[in-house]
């Protein structure tokens, strides 16, 4: 019961993470913002940078599907900032060559994502053998 | 292989919530009766090994990316029931920090990728057990049997759920499609993930370090 208990909080306290899709629409770049059980980032704001400029290329409100578009004037580093008021946000770095973004998602990310789960599952392993005994009772 | 989320109909996934919960309750019970002091930190192991081989996609040509289930060593070492309920928890955390599937579309991930891929391979080990490569076949046909049973149950959405217009409300492509393209794309991984079985569940046997 208490590792069901365990895994309903896992779940529940993971899934507003903010999650993002970089995609190319012709000479644009369209930004999905999401949490993890789908629900989008809708209207919140949003601003875009030339990497080093102070003044924002763009900035915004994310429409009612989460997506922000962008239509950048040079190749290079672009920075997508965006916030809501309840604290969640994400900062977005894009690389541009010939106007697509060099790669969707940093592998490092995905990497540190899957040694997180790794460390989870062994965690849960260890809970389970710390209540082997009760269990055998 | 996981079906992502918005794919799957609710009047699916709200029943496979229930089926795949009441499979894990059962499993949970046979879990707690094998469980021994010596088996955690090898079923630790095995989950592991199960999550990462799941979580890495490698790319066919074609743009379509397949991966590994890793359920098979776990259900030929510790029983189907031990393995589903381990590949239940390889599939949630997935779901929640990779977004690798998704919460509505989680049961069924759960019942074709650990319920079918835990009990295939536990069959198909039983009806060659006096062959040699029996564990290879077992991990040949989990994985084989995984990717036709998400092919069947995506492929079928577009005959069942429609709007008025005949248009599809959730997986747009038809068994046509969905059965060589996830089946087929799966033959190589199937070959890969019976190699990884065969020598996994050889190391293990050969130390004496199963059950």
């Amino acid at each position: 019961m208490s590792l069901l208990l365990l895994f309903v909080l896992l779940s529940v306290s993971l899934s507003h993470e903010l999650l993002k899709e970089v995609r190319s629409e012709g000479n644009c770049i369209l930004v999905r913002f999401y949490f993890q059980d789908g629900t989008a980032f809708s209207y919140e704001e949003y601003e875009v940078y030339r990497k080093g400029d102070r003044v924002p290329f763009q900035r915004g409100r994310s429409d009612a599907l989460g997506r922000v578009v962008f239509c950048p004037d040079r190749d290079g580093l672009w920075l997508l900032k965006i916030s809501s008021q309840d604290g969640h946000g994400a900062e977005l770095e894009l690389s541009l060559r010939a106007g697509r973004p060099e790669q969707r998602h940093s592998p490092a990310e995905s990497y540190k994502r899957v040694l997180s789960g790794l460390g989870y599952l062994l965690g849960i392993f260890g809970l389970i053998s710390l209540i082997f005994g009760r269990w055998k009772r | 292989m996981h079906i992502p989320e918005g794919f799957v109909a609710p009047q699916v996934y709200v029943p496979a919530y229930a089926v795949s919960m009441g499979l894990a309750l059962y499993g949970f019970r046979k879990f707690k009766e094998r469980l021994s002091e010596r088996s955690i930190p090898r079923l630790a192991l095995l989950s592991a090994f199960a999550f990462i081989l799941s979580s890495l996609s490698f790319p066919l040509p074609g743009g379509t990316s397949v991966h590994g289930v890793g359920v098979a060593p776990l259900a030929l070492l510790y029983g189907p029931w031990t393995a589903y309920l381990c590949m239940c928890l390889v599939l949630l955390l997935q779901a929640v920090l990779l977004g690798h599937g998704g919460i509505t579309t989680y049961p069924v991930n759960a019942l074709a990728m650990g319920f079918v891929g835990a009990f295939s391979s536990y069959a198909v080990h039983r009806l060659f057990a006096k062959k040699s490569n029996a564990p290879f076949l077992a991990g040949f046909f989990s994985t084989l049997l995984s990717a036709l049973s998400v092919a069947l149950l995506l492929g079928v959405h577009p005959y069942l759920f429609t709007d008025p217009s005949g248009r599809a409300l959730y997986f747009p492509y038809p068994l046509g499609i969905t059965l060589p393209a996830i089946t087929l794309s799966h033959l190589p991984v199937a070959v890969v993930e019976g190699l990884i079985t065969q020598a996994v569940v050889g190391l293990l046997r050969r130390r004496n370090l199963e059950g």
